[in-house]
């Protein structure tokens, strides 16, 4: 179905845009990532990134399209807290801070977050733990590849499919080119173009608009909105907070990171970043609250912030959105791309099927597993389902469900295998639950609780007497 | 109080007149009425997306009044085929759209009224929910601090 | 309880001068990263 017949700019222009970015992103790729001949090199950057880079690269991979887009629909869907508990998402950065401290004195040789997991809980956990952390990363990579092709669409009209097709393919490239250097390279970028495209927004609805009028025109036409106790956006809060926490503290994006950092970084890039992510959504849901000040029709909620910017700015407003957007989906797509090549490359290729595999096979299979990752969310996009927002929260369930079995496996001696497996089935399971019971915005929650639950009573009953050294002494290579 | 009895009486007039129009303007018996679409359940967050099925270039989503909101209101004129309608109180909402031209004049009779009820959530639940994330994030706090401080010693 | 445009105002205008900051401190922290050699 096509509820939008009114695309902002030119299929011309947004070829053009698209055109100059990609190539940007492609030369920068090549630029940072031609030296990066070892593995160690290309899947974690030399394990040797500075200050800057890796809180601007945990910044713009936490700004998603989730940020860009979702942010503006979720004040439109649940007002003001709705953006609110939006930038609780910063909490994941700020409570992992410590943890990837932990992580890199535990596992100075580390390579992926399976590692701690099969080392920590054993085999049968760590299968369950793959399955949860694959499917989230699809649903990540989908949802990211779906916005692209959506978002591309309605600005400029170019038709989905070959939307998605670019995007996918020039990320896919570029991480090819240059591994996990070329991808936290472009993100110091994208983040610098992602924040200021965002100020500029928010400042000229407020310039344009103004608090009055976006005020008064929400309070006539979506005046719940602006309730402090709307049930749903109370419900809303913790549960995004703790579905940031869960994907944060399970997924190897951020793992790898915690990996590549420098010894010693690891702790205030993700405290820094936090802070700075946190206003985010904030400034780019704001923008979504002034649709009805501006007598905007939206027809889907995912789409909101772009019409507003392009009803703000008409042509400069669109292309400035679409080169946010733009980059805001390849920062997280990079990112996201080259942990989960690596997670497949470690976990699957390496642990599961070729355990005697050299460093130069490994290579090689991280560089096809990576094509292979395009093409196959390349395939689960060509069909359009739900909407965006609901394909990423349905995860929650999931991710939400694993942060007490790794908090209690990196701080806990007592924390046994079998609890952590059990937590994290019964969780996703009673999360789901209540996802189609009640809704998205309890999901998460209901996960993290029940999986909390059973941590807690497994090592009270099950205690496990685990020896640190196993971690440190693992040398993958 | 008594906006209602008339908004009801002017909206049978109207329907009649499109009838009768519709026997004199071949365009009405070709243009086909839109089917308007929306959540078939309760709405319990007051957000919901209608969207509307016809040909035509233009359509007019109107309002009417329901049990809160007397009168009916156009919401929206133009191109677009689905509305993304949020921030409702608890009520019964009534919708319907029509085609039309870019003169604003009906090129179809109106559709199916469609009724969405809002109902939210109650406060009890939604606290509820609330205290149990609460909880569950204080604890994750207290053990990650508690750990590093462990580790740290 | 309803938000006042007050409220909006505050929330957003804090959340504003909180992001103008973040380019800034990249910046900074870029440099001195360029100047002592570990940027990576």
């Amino acid at each position: 179905m096509k509820a939008e017949n009114t695309a902002i700019l030119d299929p011309v222009t947004g070829w053009l845009i698209l055109a100059l970015f990609s190539a940007l992103w492609i030369f920068l790729g090549w630029l940072w990532g031609r030296r990066a001949k070892q593995l160690d090199e290309f899947m974690l950057a030399g394990r040797n990134v500075g200050l800057s880079l890796a809180v601007a690269t945990a910044m713009a991979t936490w700004v998603t399209s989730n940020t860009t887009m979702a942010a503006p629909q979720l004040a439109l869907q649940l007002g003001i807290w709705g953006m609110v508990g939006y930038s609780l998402g910063a909490i994941g950065l700020f409570m992992f801070a410590p943890l990837a401290k932990r992580i890199r004195e535990l596992m100075p040789h580390g390579y992926t977050s399976g590692d701690f997991i099969r080392l920590r809980f054993g085999k049968t956990t760590w299968r369950i733990f793959l399955m949860i952390s694959l499917f989230y990363a699809f649903g990540w990579l989908i949802s990211l590849g779906m916005a692209g092709g959506v978002l591309i669409n309605a600005l400029t009209g170019i038709p989905y499919t070959y939307g998605m097709s670019v995007i996918l393919f020039i990320c896919v490239l570029y991480t090819l080119l240059g591994g996990l250097r070329a991808v936290i390279g472009t993100d110091f970028v994208q983040t610098i173009i992602i924040v200021c495209g965002v100020i500029i927004l928010a400042y000229l609805a407020i310039d344009k608009v103004g608090f009055e009028a976006i005020h008064a025109g929400v309070q006539k036409e979506r005046p719940e909105l602006l309730n402090l106790l709307m049930p749903a956006a109370i419900m809303f809060l913790f549960n995004n907070l703790l579905f940031g926490v869960g994907e944060i503290f399970h997924s190897n994006v951020w793992w790898s990171r915690a990996f590549a950092f420098r010894s010693g970084v690891g702790f205030k890039a993700y405290t820094i970043a936090g802070v700075m992510w946190l206003p985010i959504p904030i400034v780019a849901g704001f923008i979504a609250l002034a649709a009805p000040a501006l007598g905007l029709n939206v027809p889907a909620a995912d789409m909101v912030g772009p019409l507003v910017a392009a009803k703000l700015l008409g042509f400069t407003g669109a292309v400035l959105i679409f080169i946010v957007v733009f980059s805001a989906l390849a920062s997280s797509l990079d990112s996201l791309l080259a942990a989960t090549g690596d997670l497949i490359t470690q976990d699957i290729y390496r642990q599961h099927l070729r355990p005697h595999a050299d460093e130069k096979e490994l290579r090689k299979a991280a560089m096809v597993i990576i094509s292979l990752l395009g093409v196959v969310t390349w395939l689960l996009c060509l069909p359009r389902l739900t909407t965006l927002a609901e394909l990423l929260y349905f995860t929650g369930a999931f991710v939400a469900s694993t942060i007490w079995p790794i908090v209690a496996g990196l701080y806990w001696q007592r924390a046994n295998r079998k609890g952590a497996a059990l937590a994290m089935l019964l969780g996703t399971c009673v999360g789901l639950y209540t996802y189609f019971a009640i809704g998205f915005y309890v999901a998460a929650l209901v996960g993290a609780a029940v999986s909390m639950l059973i941590v807690v009573i497994s090592t009270l009953i099950w205690p496990q007497s685990f020896d640190w050294q196993t971690l440190r002494n693992e040398d993958p290579l | 109080m008594d906006e209602r009895p008339r908004t009801r009486n002017s909206l049978k007039t109207c329907q009649k007149n499109i009838l009768f129009l519709s026997l004199l303007l071949p365009s009405y018996l070709w243009a086909s009425v839109p089917v308007l679409n929306g959540p078939h359940e309760t709405v319990n967050a007051g957000y919901f997306q209608l969207n509307w099925e016809g040909e035509g270039e233009r359509f007019e989503l109107q309002e009417q009044g329901g049990e809160t909101q007397a009168g009916t209101r156009t919401l929206y004129t133009g191109p677009d085929t689905a509305s993304a309608i949020s921030g409702r109180a608890d009520g019964s909402y009534r919708f319907r759209v029509r085609q039309i031209n870019a003169q604003g004049q009906a090129l179809s009779p109106w559709s199916q009224a469609l009724t969405v009820d809002v109902v939210h959530h109650s406060l009890a639940k939604a606290f509820g929910f609330f205290l149990l994330g609460f909880l569950v994030f204080i604890s994750t706090v207290a053990i990650v601090l508690a750990g590093t401080r462990h580790v740290s010693r | 309880m309803i938000a006042s445009a007050t409220f909006l105002a505050i929330l957003v205008t804090l959340a504003l001068i909180l992001s103008i900051v973040t380019p800034v401190l990249l910046f900074t922290f870029f440099i001195r990263d360029l100047k002592q050699g570990t940027l990576w």
